[in-house]
């Protein structure tokens, strides 16, 4: 886990962010309990009205188009949007072509340096091993 | 707060996971104040857990009245205890420090999960690498938060 600034957002934003989410989540047509649990974690963080959360839950059954999540994001919002794309299509171990060119489309949309996305994989896996160390560490000190 | 990684908790049964975020309600408002980090972050923790809605329920109903952390440990698992402490010190760490009360939760809870003050440094310390890591986040996609360029 890691500070963050998404609960600071205005709350339309907030509800942007999270479709866009949403989207991401289908986008490779299938929806693992690794990428359903960042999905949660990150609504959580958004900490959306409950009549929000239920709109957001229900474009997972209906994933709305990403021409459609783009228009209604602010610029704040959708780096930290894309940031997060990358950290749910990583959670599964693997980023698809799909995946890839959904993110892909993103930074453009947000008119990010070309090398974003493979700036923010890199970071990602970097957490990864930051994880990782804490595991080890809860592991490993014992009495 | 961002959970980077599957996190082990999911493999812990829904009790034990309810049991830890009712500990980070309890580190959260050692205080005497809880604030919109450490509700985001509550909130954030309990999907990472999919916690079940009425468990959610539960736990934020304790934000208005905060129970004993010795009750809460009571019954709990060594695992999940470690785990409530290493996300409790991510926890506590979202207002910027860690204040006296916070501290003797986070030792409080690192003595039932069997381990030592040292042991608690240790993860203190792996708590503030995830201030430098998430800096970095923001600066990728040019959003950073006053005093990220200090610690990039």
């Amino acid at each position: 886990m890691l500070p963050d600034t998404v609960h600071k957002l205005p709350q339309a934003e907030r509800f942007a962010y999270a479709k866009l989410l949403a989207y991401m989540t289908r986008v490779d047509n299938e929806l693992t309990v690794e990428e359903m649990s960042m999905f949660e974690q990150r609504l959580g963080t958004a900490l959306l009205s409950p009549k929000q959360r239920d709109a957001i839950r229900s474009s997972l059954k209906n994933p709305p188009s990403l021409e459609e999540c783009l228009s209604n994001l602010g610029p704040e919002a959708g780096r930290l949007a894309l940031r997060d794309a990358v950290l749910m299509a990583a959670s599964d171990g693997t980023v698809d072509e799909d995946e890839r060119e959904a993110l892909d489309a993103i930074a453009e949309h947000l008119d990010l340096l070309p090398d974003a996305v493979n700036r923010l994989l890199k970071w990602t896996v970097e957490g990864y091993s930051w994880m990782q160390r804490g595991y080890d560490l809860l592991n490993d000190l014992s009495r | 707060m961002i959970c980077l990684l599957p996190d082990a908790v999911l493999s812990l049964a829904e009790e034990q996971r309810r049991k830890i975020a009712c500990v980070l309600v309890m580190v959260a408002a050692a205080d005497g104040a809880l604030v919109r980090e450490e509700i985001s972050a509550i909130e954030s923790s309990m999907g990472l857990m999919m916690l079940h809605p009425e468990s959610r329920e539960e736990v934020r109903q304790l934000l208005t009245q905060p129970p004993e952390l010795d009750s809460i440990l009571d019954g709990m698992e060594i695992p999940a205890i470690r785990i409530a402490l290493r996300d409790s010190a991510l926890l506590a760490s979202v207002d910027g420090d860690y204040d006296e009360s916070e501290l003797w939760a986070l030792k409080r809870i690192a003595d039932a999960g069997g381990l030592t003050e040292e042991d608690l440094s240790k993860i203190l310390d792996w708590v503030s690498d995830s201030w430098k890591l998430s800096a970095n986040g923001r600066s990728i996609i040019a959003f950073p938060m006053p005093g990220d360029d200090a610690m990039l």
